[in-house]
């Protein structure tokens, strides 16, 4: 391709002459003081470099998926505990219950650690519902949702939804202990509850069948679920009979049965009344084996 | 590159060649503030240094910055004059007064030639007959080929060519002397 000449060079018609004249006027002289001026704007200017945009925009979205991810949403909702008529219990911290009565229930299923201490365990769940329960010598744990941690003694259980545990766990009773057996009163062969009342006259005499009436008492009201009844009756026979012929029997039953109700202080003395009585049983060192697996208070 | 070095290459570029990029902005968008333009060249030029270092022709560069501003800036005011916002200022000179009567109405002519060719033409068009630029550098200020700088002025020369002749055949009716007889 041959070299393109400017118009001005090569004019030859009247408009390429004209556009040759307006192509040779001179620009106007530039003020050398312009450029202090722009020196100046340039100053105040705030410089943009676009090349920043894109490394903006990567922040931004960094910062918000950052805020999504690390927010502690939702807000956590105060931790709501119900406990039952009688329960004792003070809250030190929001997050932290001290039970030493009765039972309490977390009731809904927090985002944040919650602890409920009793005297015998101590109790951490997250997103959980559980209920605790301070029963006689041991605190009584049943979770709903969820899965806690319970410390006690040194050791850690982990609990998932559904099951429960009692602590300190009731002593293994020997075998021997659960085969007791005694003549049943002979003149109450009744059954329900005109058996009971039988009973009850029965025990009012002072003879033998007094004696096999009380046991068999306590019997009845053991299998009726009234351990508090079933030990009161054993306990009466004993009081009055305490060297009746049926003692031996009579304080086996009421050890297991108070054994049964964590009673273990009560069990306890009454091992040992057991051993200082009976010291010829065959059955002393079975009781001798539960006292010493009782948990001491 | 530091910036104040850059500040002091980029002076010796208002220096060197203000006046033509101010004359340039004028002719590209009459009608508009040409120091106002050739300020805000200038701005850009400061604040993108590292394009200037990469310049292949720092006066390439200067005059695509200028022309690229004149054809934004030249955009805004039709919408402005559209709705109505745009209100007539004062029009700086950018030629030099020295220029003869004979070289004013030359400028007078072309410009109103140039009105009827499209941007891009007329750019190319401006920067190589008006301004002296080479081909080359025309193509490095419209970041366009060369080949397509010939096409384009081509046609450009063209279009301005035959209004040219369209003015002085009208002048020379309502004059009554022939084309030939007109200046220049």
């Amino acid at each position: 391709m041959t070299p393109v000449e400017p118009l001005s060079r090569s004019a030859q018609t009247p408009a390429e002459r004209l556009v040759a004249q307006a192509a040779s006027v001179p620009p106007r002289p530039i003020d050398r003081a312009g450029w202090d001026e722009v020196a100046s704007l340039a100053a105040l200017r705030p410089r943009r470099d676009w090349r920043l945009v894109p490394a903006f925009i990567a922040a931004v979205g960094v910062g918000a998926a950052l805020v999504l991810v690390l927010q502690p949403s939702p807000a956590p909702s105060p931790v709501q505990f119900v406990a039952s008529p009688g329960a004792k219990w003070s809250q030190q911290r929001p997050d932290e219950v001290q039970l030493t009565q009765g039972q309490l229930r977390l009731a809904h299923a927090s985002p944040r650690l919650v602890r409920v201490v009793t005297p015998h365990v101590q109790v951490e769940a997250r997103r959980s519902r559980f209920l605790a329960e301070v029963i006689t010598a041991g605190t009584s744990i049943v979770v709903e949702e969820g899965e806690v941690i319970v410390r006690a003694g040194g050791e850690t259980r982990t609990l998932r939804k559904g099951e429960s545990l009692v602590w300190p766990p009731a002593p293994t009773i020997p075998a021997g202990l659960l085969e007791s057996e005694a003549p049943a009163a002979s003149t109450c062969e009744q059954a329900g509850p005109e058996r009971h009342d039988c009973l009850e006259r029965e025990a009012l005499g002072a003879t033998l069948d007094a004696q096999a009436a009380l046991y068999e008492l306590g019997v009845l009201e053991a299998a009726r679920g009234r351990p508090d009844a079933a030990i009161a009756a054993w306990q009466r026979s004993l009081d009055r009979f305490p060297d009746g012929v049926l003692h031996p029997e009579v304080r086996l039953r009421l050890l297991v049965e108070l054994v049964r109700a964590r009673r273990f202080a009560d069990a306890a003395r009454v091992a040992a009344e057991f051993e200082r009585r009976c010291t010829a049983d065959p059955r002393l060192d079975d009781v001798r084996l539960l006292e010493a697996r009782l948990p001491r208070e | 590159m530091p910036r104040s070095v850059a500040l002091a290459d980029i002076q010796r570029l208002y220096e060197t060649y203000g006046a033509e990029v101010r004359q340039t902005l004028g002719r590209l968008a009459p009608g508009l503030d040409a120091d106002d333009l050739l300020q805000e060249v200038f701005l850009i030029a400061i604040s993108r240094p590292e394009r200037l270092r990469s310049a292949k022709s720092p006066r390439a560069w200067l005059f695509g910055i200028a022309v690229k501003l004149a054809a934004t800036r030249a955009r805004s005011a039709r919408l402005r004059r559209f709705f109505g916002l745009e209100t007539a200022g004062e029009v700086p000179a950018v030629d030099a007064p020295s220029r003869s009567v004979e070289q004013r109405d030359a400028q007078r002519a072309v410009a109103r030639a140039l009105e009827s060719v499209s941007v891009p033409k007329r750019e190319a068009f401006v920067l190589f007959e008006l301004q002296g630029l080479s081909g080359e550098e025309v193509a490095e200020a419209l970041n366009i080929p060369l080949k397509t700088v010939w096409t384009r002025l081509h046609h450009a020369r063209k279009e301005v060519i035959q209004a040219l002749e369209r003015q002085l055949l009208v002048e020379s009716r309502t004059s009554g002397l022939a084309r030939e007889e007109i200046r220049p």
